[in-house]
């Protein structure tokens, strides 16, 4: 795929470079460039994906293990709920009834308690709105900047832009770094265990 | 499929940029290249990584719904089993109160009744003192010195800035008009209350000798909170360097004979190493405050360049700017290239060096955020432990008060509930309800706080690989943006030799940086 990505940047560049003027080897420099910081971005947005994914698998899991754990007392209760039928337990159902009620209520007392988890939630929900599109907030000073950037030779542009790549390669690095630190400090998921033995 | 022709289209536009921008003799607006220019931009926003990013964001919101909801059900399904067998115990010592008495030990370890009253005592203590301290705060705001009233951290080992600033702040000056003197007096009053409140503040951990799941969630949390102190601390003394050096730099500028003086020269080393002590801190809250101040410096810079007259005099503000040249000692260097090659301006370098310390501000921001976040929901695993551990023991409480009556002790459950007096009945339906309430409800909500805990470990993975993308994304889009808003102006060469002609004052200014 890079071969022929590349190979339609240099025809597209040559084709355009021949029309438009007579400096083909620093449009060709440009053009590898580009290419160059496609793939760049490729890679990046392929190790972004890759660490969703590995969030989202561990994520998975936890609700796969929640699932199993909630079908096994399901199965549990339907079964010890038939038993306690023909055995004509009545009045045990009945302080069951009476006791799951109550216990519900205080969960209706919750509000409070609830706006305090709400609000976490929404301190998370801010760091994770996506990034501000620097390009829609930098319109002004592009505009601005515009006026000196007419002069500036294609070699220039190769150069300012490849110049560029190496100190933004090396901010990557240290990213990728701190995202290794963090899914190394990254605890596993917890599923709640069951109250205790029942005794029969 | 999509992704190639994407980057086809990537590919055209940056080869389109380069056919733009490859003539030098660019002197007069053309509707080709405005064409070309606009195409070009029209390429490059079609590769959408925001809409990559947003979705897989998405998704994982709705999988961390569904672990919180899935939570919630599981927690009841447990309460639910665990009830069923209560009812039908045979016994309600076994049935009900060994259960809580268990559950309890799991949360707090042994003698959890006594360590729960102690706490709440510690608390209770710490609650008075901390409305007592909040008068005198509220004392000292009433005299409006323009001062925030300090906290208790402000007077510690080493003042702070905010604790220095309220120790200035009521000193009188003979100068001084009489309300203000008498404002002053009655502010240091209340500062010398709020120092004694906060020498008499109470030191107990009211969860000392926890153990269990309180416990370590205890400990995990006073980790947190260490690690991050030691960050603020670590970030203030940076901080404080390179505000020291900023303004020794300044003075030295201010001096009349510009940067190349030895002065100024010694002064640009100390920020340049300020700086660099910030930039490559391991704390985020260094990097988030270098990268605010380079972005602003940058922006200063630019201000001064792109504000300044065709006489060639310098704007307001370019002390400030020249600092820019020792925030980025690669700005520097770009500009003396680009004005030893006279007409090759500096505009993209700034230009993506703006776009680059935004997003690098963007990346430590969050994971501040992230940080943050974390240690808040440290806390509120502690007090749902705690609240958990407080419920059991007041259930203990109520069966303790029924334990020995005749119609409960060595009874099954059903008989206790149903023989019992109307007022022990009353308090084992109260104890029972507090116990399948802690299981159920305060269960699920420390669950569902640990998964947000490990979310903010996530965000903080995310966050850098998202801005890993934005970078190269950036780095490609502010050459065609910029190029296609170039082709759309055109070009008026005498503005262009009158801010060369002012770019040259900084040339001279940069010459520490060689």
């Amino acid at each position: 795929m890079r071969t022929a990505i590349t190979r339609s940047l240099l025809l597209a560049a040559s084709a355009l470079g021949l029309a438009a003027c007579s400096t083909p080897q620093p449009l060709l420099d440009q053009a590898n460039n580009g290419a160059t910081l496609a793939m760049s971005l490729q890679t990046e947005l392929a190790a972004f994906r890759a660490t969703q994914s590995d969030i989202s698998q561990q994520r998975l899991d936890t609700i796969r293990r929640q699932l199993a754990s909630l079908a096994t007392y399901q199965v549990e209760s339907d079964f010890d709920d038939r038993i306690r039928r023909l055995a004509g337990t009545a009045a045990s159902q009945q302080l069951y009834n009476d006791l799951r009620t109550l216990a519900d209520s205080r969960g209706t007392d919750e509000s409070a308690l609830a706006k305090q988890l709400a609000d976490i939630d929404s301190d998370l929900a801010k760091v994770l709105a996506p990034l501000p599109d620097t390009a829609q907030g930098l319109a002004a000073t592009q505009k601005a900047l515009a006026l000196l950037g007419e002069e500036l030779a294609a070699k220039d542009r190769v150069a300012a832009v490849s110049s560029f790549a190496r100190t933004v390669k090396t901010a990557i690095d240290d990213n990728r770094q701190k995202i290794e630190a963090a899914r190394q400090a990254t605890p596993a998921a917890p599923v709640q265990p069951a109250a205790s033995a029942p005794a029969r | 499929m999509q992704g190639t022709t994407r980057i086809v289209r990537l590919i055209s536009a940056v080869s389109l940029a380069a056919t733009v921008a490859g003539c030098g003799g660019l002197r007069i607006h053309s509707e080709v290249r405005d064409k070309q220019g606009a195409e070009a931009k029209e390429a490059w926003s079609k590769v959408d990584t925001a809409t990559v990013i947003a979705a897989e964001r998405g998704n994982l919101n709705k999988l961390m719904e569904a672990e919180l909801a899935t939570q919630d059900k599981l927690a009841l399904a447990i309460r639910d089993h665990t009830l069923r067998a209560i009812v039908h115990a045979p016994s309600i010592e076994t049935g009900l109160f060994q259960r809580v008495d268990e559950q309890l030990t799991r949360l707090v370890g042994k003698g959890g009744p006594k360590k729960i009253a102690a706490a709440l005592d510690v608390r209770s203590e710490r609650r008075t003192w901390q409305a007592k301290l909040s008068d005198a705060q509220e004392t000292w705001s009433g005299f409006r010195l323009g001062v925030l009233a300090p906290a208790c951290a402000d007077f510690n080992d080493d003042a702070t800035f905010e604790g220095r600033a309220a120790l200035a702040a009521v000193q009188a000056s003979p100068q001084e008009q009489p309300p203000l003197r008498r404002r002053k007096l009655g502010a240091a009053e209340a500062l010398l209350e709020i120092q004694e409140r906060c020498k008499a503040e109470p030191r107990a951990d009211p969860f000392e000798g926890f153990e269990g799941v309180l416990g370590t969630a205890r400990t995990r949390q006073l980790g947190d909170q260490e690690a991050w102190a030691q960050s603020q601390k670590a970030a203030a003394v940076r901080q404080a360097e390179y505000r020291a050096a900023a303004q020794a730099y300044a003075e030295a500028l201010g001096d009349g004979r510009g940067t190349a003086s030895a002065r100024a020269q010694a002064a640009a080393v100390r920020l340049a190493q300020a700086v660099e002590s910030l930039a490559k801190a391991p704390d985020a809250l260094s990097r988030k405050f270098i990268s605010k101040e380079r972005l602003d410096s940058l922006q200063a810079f630019v201000d001064a360049v792109t504000q300044a007259g065709t006489d060639g005099k310098l704007p307001e503000g370019t002390s400030k700017a020249a600092t820019a040249f020792v925030l980025f000692p690669k700005l520097a260097d770009d500009a003396r290239k680009s004005l030893t090659d006279a007409k090759a301006p500096l505009a993209l370098p700034l230009l993506i060096q703006r776009n680059h310390e935004q997003l690098l501000l963007e990346a430590a921001t969050r994971e501040v955020a992230a940080r943050e976040a974390q240690l808040r929901i440290a806390v509120a695993v502690v007090e749902t432990a705690f609240e958990q551990a407080r419920q059991l023991a007041l259930a203990r409480q109520e069966f303790d008060s029924v334990a020995a009556a005749p119609e409960v002790k060595g009874r099954s459950v059903a008989e206790s509930f149903n023989g019992a007096a109307p007022t022990a009945k009353a308090s084992m339906y109260r104890g029972a309800a507090f116990y399948l309430d802690a299981l159920n409800r305060l269960e699920a909500r420390r669950y569902k706080l640990e998964y947000q805990y490990i979310a903010a470990m996530h965000e903080l993975q995310l966050a850098y690989a998202e801005v890993n993308v934005k970078q190269w994304s950036s780095l490609i889009g502010a050459t065609v943006d910029q190029v296609a808003a170039a082709s759309a102006s055109g070009i008026k060469a005498d503005s262009v030799v009158a801010l060369l002609n002012t770019l040259g004052v900084f040339y001279i200014g940069y010459g520490v940086n060689k």
